[in-house]
């Protein structure tokens, strides 16, 4: 056990030290990987925060690299039981109660989940900050006590992203995104994300709740808590079917 | 004291027909059916985790109808309960049973009660819908509109039993429908009726599947029709053939993105079985675009060409028990053409105006509706079907009907 502990503690130290030398890409690729896994499997609690009022939906998630992303909504009970598939660059709906596949286009995916500050895009990560965007370091800052990489995301000129700009704080010490500033095509800020509560999920340590803040709107804000989350489980690319779609629970 | 004895009368006559419901309604027949199996399949493998969930809703929705041909408004109010039982053993074995009780009171001293008989009306093998009380102007109906048994191993799946069959790629009229089509009208009943059926699903791929189904109904014509759908190219597109009712029916639907919004289409072409000829079909098609604006504004348009000519007019689309609408015969005859602007303005509050307009036979409607979030799972809706027709040489006639729906849902 001390022996484990020992080599996760060099591991970190190494990751560290190395990470001195990485580029603005690799320390989005590290925090990205880390955040991802090859694959995952869990359970989260999506809350919707406004002045007045405020409502929950939680969902079983899975997904395998990039490519593969299925959510199953648990409750609310109107909502209980719709599934969305992402494969690639395709996204479907299934809605049990009337037996039907939505096929979801491009125009829904970058728009507000459930009435959430999180998009279809956020949920599934169809678009890819390592992948859709262009990468630059500039400098670290020290945030809520953990010291980051400030790393600025330039969109690809033909990715299909809704941001113009993102600003994003990854940890030195861990490589978790920390915080990140959505900026509008523009240049104008819209949201803000800040993660807090690492802790322990399967084998590795991870910010477990995630503050989305529209800067317009007061008194708003979306936060997501992983209940649970395990990584690099063994998942078959199949899984991720629309025959699956209708069964998994 | 004539009151007191019509109301002795009526519990007198309900309790009556209560037994007799219960002792000889099919219904509970089949449910204890169902619940045996729930039994068995619980008893036979107690290493198999069972799972039994229910869920459903009740909603309360009275309405107002006003007619530029009678003078009088109507008054109706709905209570209306749904209840989804479902067992799950392990990853092969599903079976469900969903129940749908109305209660329908209309607020006139009108008999209809032959409009009641029309509750029962069930045009699966065997009647699972009964009239448990019913009097001149109120009825207690109850229906059950699935109740299937799924079994799935590897890419098979077979399903028994009253089912909802969804072909449909479009969201207002679908072609492709051919067992559950459904009246966009009838808005407060989502499920749609289920048909009896045998279905056998093969999943090819991730994303594709032939099926084949088998339905008996009451007029004791079976319809057998097999559907490939398939993914090439970002769009989902499947081709179907078969015999529906009478018809031989062929016909193709897609889903897929124009513009980065989303692009669907259903055709059919159905051909009378006994003179068999290619040109004596008809044509159904229906194409719809529909977009989400970065505000959360979504767009559907939707277009539908309905080449039967069954006769139908705008004041029998509104009344879902007499109009019946079939994949061959979604709407009025002609073109019609849709268009729906729907806007969240906050997530619990959301607005929308739709609009239907079918020229070949003079009618407009106007749907438009309010819906707002009261509590995680109680919903308040206020929605009207504003409808104008013209039978010349008759002048514009007018209905409208407003309802407020509250519904919660478990």
């Amino acid at each position: 056990m001390k022996c484990c502990w020992l080599l996760f503690v060099l591991a970190l130290i190494s990751g560290y030290v190395a990470a001195q030398n990485y580029s603005a890409k690799e320390i989005v690729k590290l925090a990205d990987d880390k955040n991802r896994g090859l694959s995952s499997k869990g359970e989260m609690t999506m809350t919707i925060v406004r002045p007045d009022w405020s409502r929950s939906v939680t969902m079983k998630s899975w997904s395998k690299e990039n490519d593969f992303a299925m959510v199953l909504i648990t409750s609310p009970a109107k909502e209980k039981g719709q599934v969305f598939l992402k494969r690639r660059n395709e996204m479907w709906n299934w809605v049990p109660s009337i037996d039907k596949m939505v096929k979801i286009p491009p125009s829904m995916m970058m728009q507000s989940w459930m009435g959430s500050d999180f998009t279809n895009d956020d949920l599934v990560q169809q678009s890819s900050i390592v992948k859709d965007y262009t990468h630059k370091l500039l400098g670290r800052e020290k945030i809520r006590d953990l010291e980051c990489y400030k790393i600025e995301l330039i969109p690809l000129p033909d990715a299909t992203v809704v941001w113009g700009k993102i600003i994003t704080w990854i940890s030195t010490s861990g490589f978790d995104l920390w915080k990140s500033e959505y900026y509008d095509e523009d240049m104008e800020l819209v949201n803000v994300e800040n993660a807090f509560d690492i802790k322990k999920m399967g084998d590795r340590l991870i910010p477990t709740r995630m503050e989305i803040v529209p800067v317009a709107k007061k008194g708003q804000k979306t936060i997501l808590v992983i209940n649970n989350m395990l990584f690099n489980i063994p998942i078959e690319e199949s899984f991720f079917s629309q025959q699956n779609m209708k069964k998994v629970k | 004291m004539r009151r007191m004895a019509t109301l002795n009368m009526i519990i007198a006559t309900a309790g009556k027909r209560i037994l007799n419901s219960l002792f000889s309604g099919l219904a509970i027949i089949w449910i204890a059916i169902f619940m045996s199996i729930c039994l068995q399949l619980k008893a036979q493998d107690t290493t198999m985790p069972c799972a039994i969930t229910l869920n459903g809703y009740i909603s309360e929705m009275p309405s107002l109808q006003f007619s530029s041909i009678a003078a009088d408004y109507e008054f109706s109010n709905q209570l209306h309960n749904r209840l989804n039982f479902k067992v799950q053993t392990g990853t092969h074995l599903t079976a469900a049973l969903e129940l749908r009780t109305r209660f329908y009171y209309y607020g006139s001293d009108t008999n209809i009660t032959s409009y009641y008989k029309l509750f029962e009306q069930d045009a699966g093998v065997v009647g699972l819908s009964k009239n448990i009380i019913s009097g001149n102007n109120y009825v207690l109906n109850m229906a059950v509109d699935r109740l299937w048994i799924d079994y799935s191993t590897g890419k098979w799946q077979f399903t028994l039993g009253r089912q909802r069959i969804n072909w449909g790629q479009t969201f207002v009229w679908n072609p492709n429908d051919i067992f559950n089509t459904y009246n966009y009208l009838d808005f407060d009943y989502v499920e749609k009726p289920g048909s009896d059926a045998i279905r056998v699903q093969y999943y090819t791929s991730e994303t594709s599947k032939a099926e084949l189904v088998v339905k008996a109904d009451s007029s004791r014509k079976p319809s057998v029709a097999g559907l490939y759908r398939f993914n090439r190219r970002n769009y989902d597109i499947q081709f179907l053939a078969g015999l529906a009712g009478e018809d031989v029916v062929i016909g193709s639907g897609w889903s897929g993105q124009l513009a980065k919004g989303g692009f669907r289409g259903e055709i059919s072409y159905f051909i009378p079985a006994k003179k068999f000829s290619l040109s004596k079909g008809e044509l159904t098609s229906s194409i719809g675009w529909d977009y989400m604006f970065k505000n959360s504004l979504f767009l559907q348009l939707e277009c539908l060409y309905n080449g039967n000519h069954a006769d139908s007019t705008g004041i029998n689309i509104l009344d879902n028990n007499s109009f019946k609408i079939s994949a061959q015969n979604p709407f009025l005859s002609g073109f019609s053409y849709f268009a729906s602007a729907s806007f969240p303005v906050t997530p619990l509050f959301n607005c929308s105006l739709a609009g239907i307009i079918n020229p070949e036979n003079k009618v407009c409607i106007i749907v438009p509706s309010l819906d707002y979030n009261l509590l995680q799972n109680l919903d308040i809706s206020f929605l009207a079907q504003l409808i104008g027709f013209k039978t010349p040489p008759n002048p514009l006639a007018t209905v409208s009907i407003w309802f407020l729906r509250i519904k919660y849902s478990f």
